[in-house]
């Protein structure tokens, strides 16, 4: 695929040091989660990320990226309820720079996808600004537009529900415990597979 | 890893430890097909053991279905031994796979007994073979086996100063692959491989083979499981192993026998049969066969020849049982026959015994009836359970002199009345199992000079074929299963087994056909033009699908540790068997049709 012409001026933006790093592309999707303390962009501060690539019809599970990040405030109660991890869990973490160094190496130039992943990205990039000079140049696959696509297709003008159970269920994904960030990950790689599957025209049988 | 990724909760996976299960799914990745889409095709490397998450993958041998796979099934176990598969594996619906690499999985073998048995057992089916008593005494069987007793090869010794040509004779000379080098005290292999790096590399014939030699040998006690050394070859991707007695080479093993041990555990069955010296012998030489079912139906094997091979070897079994409970002067005077489908040679889970004896009117009828009374017992003791319409040795009528029986045989065709066709049906189908064929063919002919050219009475006989007339039950079987919850039950020996089989048996009958097995019948019936050979293959091929799903559901049910009947539960099937089970039913329907009116019977 042609680079956008912003993703080119994006890519620009950002430090030389990194500019590389983007460059590589070899045509897998990365799935990314992250775990926050708040759901508030401004607030949120990151808990855990996991990423897992996309190789063809391969869940990469076994090389999969994950990384417990020390956050600079304790997780509040309520959020501890959602994700799981207590404070006890992420005071051992790394830093958050260290994580997302890592994580850079681990991404590089592949398109993202995530379910609303512009909060995850929006998160991750109020990390990175002050390290890359910009944003996230990556392409991003949102996962629920997708699937509000294939539904539409099936059902013009309907009411499309995209809470990710009512996804899990419509496309018969197995489901894993939620609010685990690598569980989330692999989740939504498999909801995409499956969405592809769907929107890819039927193969003849012979028989 | 984080916690709580799949849940390996069953078979095989669910005596494995955490950490076990976690060494085993770190390295595994997920893989997602479309519907229609190649998983697996033959010849292809394989390096992973894929686990069914969601959808269905069926296996195809040339064209064929021989194998399905749904959630929590796994697949190709074969594989885990040879690094290759022989099938094709496609997705037949949407599917999700998890892959476990084949060294996490082997690892993982070595690690716990239980779950490699699960593997290299091969009863590799839905749930209880490893957690149900009765799966697991199956298995037992083989993993209890001591390598001495598969017979390792009784090893060529060679001086480590040997010539190389020396060695190339004494290979070629005992037909092995490898000779033991001894070397002052240690002992070293020299194989064929080594041989051909020697060539390869230009050294000259005559040089010592001490320094071409491996003296790292890979060796078993004989008194460790076959397991043991099955695994030490898969691991080090070696051909064969050393066998030791206390530390000294005495055989070696290679592959290919241990894997033929593994094919042919029918051998290791039928030795103990020969070898069993009384009753209890024969009762554990019976568990055998059960074991050897299970196995090979689960390595794949056509069910026809399955059911082939289960008849020699029950033969083989009431030989022996008739042996043991005849004196010899009974024994000599005496024709046993099996009859019904252990005479066909088409009943290959115990459902019952069907036997009848034939005996000179120089001997004492109550000696007779003496060994046909504790034969009939030893048979029920072996686990033949009794035949519900009485027909075995152990009742009057059936047993009896050459005149006897040609005297009933009389009554039954000029005077049937209504269990006629039934006694008839399972004599047609005798095969003698032990004492002279003589008696038997004087009643055999009897019968076909009979039945020549009494064509209504041949209709008579045929009508039999809609005793059971299932079509209402059919119906409502295909009509629920549209229903997604709705579960079905059909009875496929009434609906779709006896049709063809009696319907075959008769016009066998009617052209004089001698063989009793359907599938032999069926060949001779399209030879003799009876039937058209595409008629008669179609008809072959359902019935061995039908059998098939019969073995896999009584195989399913003794697992859990049911009876096994002959009702097929929609619950159970995939898609794809339904369409064959669909189609198969559709031919022998058009069977009876074509029975019908062969005899003009005019009821359909």
């Amino acid at each position: 695929m042609r680079e956008s012409l912003f993703a080119a001026l994006r890519k620009r933006r950002i430090r030389p040091a990194y500019r590389a790093l983007f460059d590589q592309d070899d045509g897998q999707i990365v799935s990314i989660d992250c775990e926050t303390t708040s759901l508030d962009v401004k607030q949120a501060e990151l808990l855990a990320i996991a990423a897992v690539k996309i190789d063809g019809r391969r869940i990469a599970a076994s090389t999969a990226f994950q990384a417990i990040v020390r956050p600079g405030s304790a997780p509040d109660s309520d959020n501890v309820r959602i994700h799981g991890l207590r404070p006890a869990d992420v005071r051992g973490g790394a830093a958050p720079e260290e994580a997302l160094r890592a994580l850079l190496d681990f991404i590089g130039g592949r398109t993202l996808l995530g379910y609303y992943l512009e909060y995850d990205v929006a998160v991750l990039n109020k990390y990175l600004k002050p390290l890359l000079g910009a944003a996230l140049p990556n392409r991003k696959r949102e996962l629920s537009s997708r699937y509000y696509n294939w539904r539409q297709r099936l059902y013009p003008g309907a009411y499309i529900d995209l809470r990710w159970e009512t996804m899990i269920r419509r496309l018969a994904i197995p489901a894993l415990p939620r609010h685990d960030a690598m569980n989330d990950a692999i989740t939504a790689a498999m909801m995409h597979l499956a969405l592809e599957e769907r929107f890819r025209p039927p193969l003849s049988r012979d028989k | 890893m984080a916690a709580g990724r799949f849940d390996l909760y069953f078979p095989p996976f669910n005596g494995l430890t955490a950490a076990q299960k976690e060494n085993l799914t770190e390295k595994a990745d997920l893989l997602f097909f479309g519907g229609g889409e190649e998983i697996l095709a033959p010849e292809r490397k394989v390096d992973a053991l894929y686990l069914v998450l969601k959808g269905i993958v069926g296996e195809m041998d040339a064209g064929e279905v021989t194998g399905v796979y749904r959630e929590e099934d796994i697949f190709d176990s074969r594989s885990l031994l040879t690094g290759r598969v022989e099938n094709r594996f496609v997705a037949h619906e949407e599917t999700l796979l998890y892959a476990l690499p084949r060294r996490a999985v082997l690892a993982a073998a070595e690690d716990s007994p239980e779950f490699g048995a699960y593997f290299f057992a091969r009863i590799s089916e839905k749930p209880g073979a490893s957690a149900r008593g009765g799966g697991q005494g199956e298995w037992r069987n083989m993993f209890t086996t001591a390598i001495r007793d598969v017979g390792a090869r009784t090893p060529v010794f060679l001086d480590a100063s040997s010539s190389i040509a020396l060695a190339a004779r004494a290979m070629r000379e005992n037909h092995c692959r490898a000779v033991l080098v001894l070397d002052g005290e240690r002992v070293g292999i020299f194989t064929m491989s080594n041989f051909c790096d020697a060539i390869a590399d230009a050294v000259p014939r005559d040089s010592p083979i001490g320094a071409r030699s491996h003296y790292r040998l890979y060796c078993c006690d004989e008194d460790e499981h076959v397991f043991s050394a099955l695994l030490l070859m898969t691991r080090h991707n070696i051909q064969r192993v050393v066998v030791t007695k206390k530390g000294k080479p005495t055989g070696v093993l290679p592959q290919i026998d241990l894997l033929s041990f593994f094919s042919s555990h029918s051998h290791l069955v039928s030795k103990q049969i020969e070898q069993a010296a009384d009753l209890d012998g024969l009762i554990e030489a019976g568990s055998g066969i059960d074991t050897a079912i299970a196995t090979l139906n689960a390595t794949g094997m056509k069910t026809p020849q399955l059911a082939r091979l289960v008849q020699a070897l029950d033969m083989r079994l009431m030989e022996r049982l008739w042996q043991l409970c005849a004196p010899p002067e009974v024994a000599a005077g005496c024709t046993l026959l099996a009859l019904g489908s252990g005479g066909r040679g088409e009943q290959i889970l115990k459902t019952d015994q069907d036997n009848a004896l034939i005996f000179s009117g120089a001997l004492d009828p109550a000696a007779v009836e003496k060994a046909a009374a504790a034969f009939c017992d030893g048979l029920l003791r072996i686990g033949y359970p009794p035949c519900g319409g009485g027909i075995m040795a152990n009742q009057p009528a059936w047993r009896g002199t050459v005149r006897d029986w040609q005297e009933r045989i009389a009554r039954w065709v000029y005077s049937p009345d209504k269990d006629t066709w039934m006694h008839l049906a399972a004599w047609l189908d005798a095969e003698t199992v032990a004492g002279g064929r003589a008696r038997f063919d004087a009643c055999r002919r009897y019968l076909s000079g009979c039945a020549q050219g009494e064509r209504q009475w041949l209709g008579w006989l045929a009508r039999a074929i809609s005793q059971f007339d299932h079509l209402q039950a059919e119906n409502h079987f295909w009509r629920q299963l549209l229903h997604r919850h709705g579960e079905a039950r059909f009875d496929i020996k009434k609906g779709g087994i006896f049709p063809i089989v009696h319907g075959v048996r008769v016009l066998a009958l009617e052209a004089g056909i001698m063989p009793v097995n359907t599938f032999a019948r069926l060949e001779a019936l399209a030879a003799a033009g009876v039937i058209e050979r595409v008629f008669a293959d179609d008809l072959a091929g359902a019935l061995a699908f039908m059998m098939k799903l019969r073995l896999d559901g009584g195989l399913g049910a003794r697992r859990w540790g049911k009876e096994a009947d002959n009702v097929v539960d929609s619950g159970a099937l995939s898609s794809l068997e339904r369409d064959s089970l669909r189609e198969s039913l559709a031919i022998a329907r058009k069977f009876k049709t074509f029975v019908s009116r062969h005899y003009q019977l005019g009821r359909f």
